[in-house]
Order: structure tokens, then sequence, then C-alpha cells
């Protein structure tokens, strides 16, 4: 134990005058930040993504008005300087109700992503490193239920919880439902992706060398399996956000996702459907943020595969 | 290839099974009654539920049987076509309801599954052909942005831009051709990006191997270089890209028939779900679930006619 201690206290050491000596000498992690910051849209989709993100967490100070305020008064008004994405069929202010509608959006597409990652990752890593049996039964699962959209989960836990679960929590049992659903199905793509990367490190040679040092399973994963696939998660991850965001929206929209009073883009729309003639501002704005949130991610994705995959770095 | 077609004809049924199982215990684990469901909606049972009116009613519905004989009572009803009743409606069968939606929902998927595979793989093909000349690049550009963004904003755009502003188009309902356009495009334009792209990707890794330059290299013609060689085995991958395209056409369905008044499957399942009939929901999710198995069987034979490999595997 010592003795490696020691080792890699020398190593550290090696690399630290390695690094004075080679002035040009970039650590990976540095290089790859510096290759995402070349990519002006994947810088484009990350600052989009921090203003939403700060607007999803100080909501109330953003918004000025109540998202939920109905003035009949002012119903269906045209974007104006008093009101500037417009008011909506009850006279609710459309910039509030975007910007806590945020709040849904990035609630439901964190905590989906977190057992996205989890489940995706876990069952990828069990399929592919162990094989055999474990992979047969898990690949099985995972080509089934790939082929199945996360709409008809979503259909179906809706029609046999969605009273039942709005009767115990309320609001916020639909939420919790629509979480759900997305997990259930969104873990599967991430799985996929990773067993097949996972087949093919389990036969590097540094793995085959690992095991001659008598090294166990857990420490191989550990120590070679989960850097290895650190890169690909985190792109899949964020494209992920993408698609967790886009059937957030559509989900609400149809009516299987969040209920009133929580506000949601696609909640937006589907109310703003009945006014779309003459009143398309109503769609298009909500319509319009979705579009900028999804796209943010998909280009942070993109920015994350360029600068993280190994094969693309130039030398 | 027989035995390689009984084999994939049982696979399925078992998923099928296995599907149809799920369903139906996800809907016993419910805590919502369905006897209380029904007599709720009669409106005699209004205030005081009856006692022995919510016995019978439970027996008319079959639900004081034993849940086995329950189960497979409603395997025997599905294999024979019978989806169960509807709750809200009483005495209407859920076939009844939905079966008005299954035709055209089954058109605007078959042509939007069709219309995607078809553009998709022809643009992405061609693209690859000329590979970084302009038809390459302005392609995939196109198909980068609109692949990433979700059928509902492409709905809403096609709305603004031909409904309401040129107005050219009708934005709701069903029956002329006209009503097809908008619906059908936004059902199909994610999926002929993704099916371009994937399609390119594939040609790609065929137009660079060995068997390839072994070809040209013989004298062969560009034109029987390209079919005869690079897309047969291109199209392999492909052909199954069409098993999980289904899933975008499937979400895009719901979407477009909700945005445009389309009554489908989706329009009916959507309604029914206000008024909480859940037999109706559940029956879609049995009817997409039999597409789902179809269409994937039917890309597995037809994965098997094309690469020869896959039969004796």
């Amino acid at each position: 134990m010592a003795e490696i201690e020691i080792k890699s206290a020398a190593q550290a050491h090696e690399a630290r005058a390695d690094r004075r000596a080679h002035p040009t000498f970039v650590s990976l992690r540095r290089r790859a930040f510096r290759r995402y910051m070349r990519n002006w849209l994947a810088i484009v989709g990350a600052v989009i993504v921090l203003i939403a993100i700060v607007l999803a967490i100080f909501a109330p100070l953003f918004a000025p008005q109540d998202p939920g305020a109905i003035d009949l008064l002012n119903i269906n008004l045209w974007p104006s300087s008093q009101h500037w994405f417009g008011t909506d069929a009850s006279g609710t202010d459309m910039l509030s109700q975007s910007i806590f509608a945020l709040r849904t959006s990035f609630m439901v597409a964190i905590i989906a992503q977190t057992i996205t990652l989890i489940l995706g990752v876990g069952v990828g890593v069990l399929a592919g490193f162990y094989g055999g049996k474990v992979d047969l039964i898990l690949s099985r699962l995972i080509d089934v239920l790939f082929a199945f959209p996360a709409i008809l989960v979503a259909l179906l836990l809706g029609a046999s919880f969605g009273q039942p679960m709005y009767e115990r929590f309320g609001p916020a049992g639909r939420l919790y439902l629509t979480v759900a659903a997305l997990s259930l199905i969104l873990w599967v793509g991430v799985a996929r992706v990773i067993r097949g990367q996972v087949l093919t490190i389990r036969e590097a040679q540094y793995i085959e060398a690992a095991r001659v040092n008598g090294a166990r399973n857990w420490w191989i994963i550990r120590r070679h399996v989960f850097p290895n696939i650190l890169g690909t998660t985190a792109v899949l991850i964020s494209l992920g956000f993408s698609d967790v965001i886009a059937l957030e929206a559509i989900l609400s929209f149809i009516g299987l996702g969040v209920t009133p009073p929580t506000a949601s883009l696609g909640r937006m729309i589907q109310g703003g459907q009945a006014y779309i003639d003459p009143f398309w501002y109503q769609l298009a704005i909500p319509g319009g943020i979705l579009a900028l949130l999804v796209l943010a991610f998909a280009f942070i994705g993109d920015g994350l595969r360029d600068a993280l995959d190994p094969r693309t770095i130039e030398h | 290839m027989l035995g390689y077609l009984i084999r994939r004809i049982f696979f399925s049924l078992l998923v099928l099974i296995g599907i149809v199982t799920v369903v139906f215990f996800v809907a016993r684990a419910s805590p919502q009654d369905p006897v209380m469901a029904v007599l709720r909606q009669n409106a005699t049972a209004r205030g005081q539920v009856d006692p022995v009116e919510y016995q019978r009613t439970r027996h008319q519905l079959g639900l004081d049987r034993p849940l086995v004989v329950q189960y497979f009572d409603y395997i025997g009803n599905l294999a024979r076509g019978d989806l169960g009743e509807s709750i809200v409606q009483r005495n209407r069968d859920v076939s009844d309801i939905l079966g008005r939606g299954v035709p055209i929902s089954a058109q605007v998927a078959l042509f939007g599954l069709a219309l995607q595979f078809v553009i998709g793989s022809f643009v992405g093909v061609w693209a690859a052909a000329r590979q970084n000349r302009a038809f390459d690049r302005a392609s995939m550009g196109i198909a980068v942005w609109l692949g990433a963004l979700p059928q509902l904003v492409i709905g809403i755009v096609l709305i603004v831009v031909f409904g309401i502003k040129l107005d050219w188009l009708p934005i709701h309902g069903w029956g002329t051709w006209q009503h097809w356009l908008l619906p059908i495009t936004t059902l199909t334009v994610t999926g002929v990006a993704a099916y371009a792209r994937f399609s390119r990707a594939s040609v790609l890794e065929q137009i660079n191997q060995d068997f390839v330059r072994t070809a040209k290299a013989k004298g062969l013609s560009e034109s029987r270089v390209m079919f005869g060689h690079v897309l047969r085995n291109a199209l392999i991958p492909i052909i199954t890209f069409v098993g999980p395209s289904l899933a975008f056409v499937i979400t895009g369905n719901f979407v477009v028939e909700t945005l445009f008044g389309v009554p489908g499957v989706a329009f009916y399942a959507v309604s029914s779900l206000i008024q909480n009939d859940y037999p109706v929901m559940q029956a879609t999710v049995v009817l997409w679930a039999v597409a789902i198995m179809v269409v994937n069987l039917l890309t597995d034979l037809a994965y098997g006619l094309i690469d020869p490999r896959v039969r004796l595997a």
C-alpha cells in the first residue's frame, strides 16, 4: 500500500516536472475545455441553459406577476411593453408563466436524468462487463423497451395512477408520475450505448493486465471502466436533457403530464390551442422557448462529444 | 429461413404477452375502483352507494372472480380482438370507441413511417455519395437542426406559417387531402432528419471497405458499385432502424392528432383521459404494442432476407 503511494507521489512529481519542462503540455481536461470553447454553438447552448437555470431558480424574483393570476380585463393581449410575452385567454401574464414553466422543465429533467444516469450506466455496465446470461437477459429487456415509446408508458401510468396520485399528492402527484414514466423508458437508450462501449473496453489489454495482477471486478469497473465511459455518459446525459424537456412538454400538452396549477410549456401550448387564430403568439412563445431549450442542450451535447472524444483529439 | 421465421414470430408473441401482462397487472395495481367509476356514471347511484348494487356491478364487470381467471379471460378476449368495455360510456366496447380511430392512425403512422424511410434514406445515401460537397453539407446541416427540434415545435411553426400567416392549408380536422399535409409533415420531419444522418453514416462506413475498392478496381461503373456493393450492405442497419423509428411515429401521432384534431386513436385516447375512462387508455397501449411487435417482426424478417448471415445465426 505504502509502496503504491510513494509511486503515485513520484509519478505526480514527474508529471509536474514534465509540465515545467514543456510549457505546452496541457492536461486532458483543459484540452477538452479549450476544444469545447472553440465551438461557438456549444457556448451559445451553455449560455442559454445557464440563463434558463438562473431564471428557474429565482423564478419568483424575475416573474412580473403571479403565474396563476387571472385578469379577465386583460385577456389575449399581444406582446407589448406591459406584457412582454402577452397574456393568455384568462389574462395571465405569459412571461411569468414561461419563467415558472422553466422550473417544471428543469425539475422533471433533472430528476428523470438522475434516474436515467444511475439505471442506464448501471445496467449498461452490468450487461457489458459481466456478459453471459446477465447480458442475455438485460439486452433482451433493452431491445424490447427500446422500441417502446415513453408516451405509451405515460399513458398506461396516467390511466392507472393519474387520478389516485392526484388525489393523494395534488398537482405534484402528476409531476412525479411524469418523471416516473420518462425515467422508466429513457434509461434504455443510455444502457444500450454504454453496454456496447463496455463490451469493447472489457477486451482491452490493460484490463487483462489488471486481472493478471489480481484486481477484482469492482476495482476494474471503478478504475478502468468508469473513466472510459465518462465522456460518452456526459454526452448522452446532456442530449437526454433535450429529450426529457421535449417529452415533458408533449405529455403536458396532451394532458398526460403536469396539471394545473403547475406551469408548463406544454400546458401553455395546450391552453393557447383554442385561440391560435388569430392569437398565434400563445403557441409560438412557449414553442419558441421549448425549441431554444432543446436546441441548447443538443448543442451542449454535440460540443461535449467533440471535446471529449479521444479519437478526434489532435496532436 | 423457416426456422428463423418461426423463432422470430415466437419471440414476438412472447414479448407481446409480456407487455399485455404488464398492462393487466399495472391496471389491477391501481387503487381506483372500476365499480365505483361505473356507479358514479349512473345517475341513480348519486349519494349513497347501495351495497347490493355494488356487488351486482362488481359481478357484471367480472371483478369478483379470482385474479388468475380474470387474467386469462383478458388474454382470451384480447386474442379475439375484444378490448373490453368503456367505463364512462356504458355498454360501449372500447374497440367501438377506438375503432373509428384505428384506420386513420394506421394510415398516418404507416404513411409517416414509409415517408421517413424513403426520403430520409434517399437524402442520406445521396449525401454520402457526394461526401463533403454542397448537397452533403447543406442537407446534413439542416438535418442536425431539424432532427433536434421537438415535433410539437415543428407542428406549431407549420400551423403559424402555412395555416395562419399564409392561410394556405386547414389547421384542424380531417377529410380532404389538404388536411393531410401539415400533420404528415410534422410527423415525418424529425424522422427524415434522423434517417438521413443514420443512412449517410451507414453508407460512408461501407464506402471505405476493401470490397468496394476491389469493385472499383475491377472497373465496375460508379452506379454498379453503389447499388450492388455499397447499398446492399448499407441497407442492413438502415432497415433495422425502422423499428426504433416507429417510436418517433407513435409519439408524433399523439402530438399530431391532438394538435391538428385528427380523429385517430390518440385523439380518442386523449379525450377519454379527461373522463378518466382508463380501459380506453389501456387498450390504446395494447394496440400500439401490437403495432410495435408487428413492425419489429417485419423488420427482422426483412433483415433476414437481405443478410444471409442472419438466417444462419
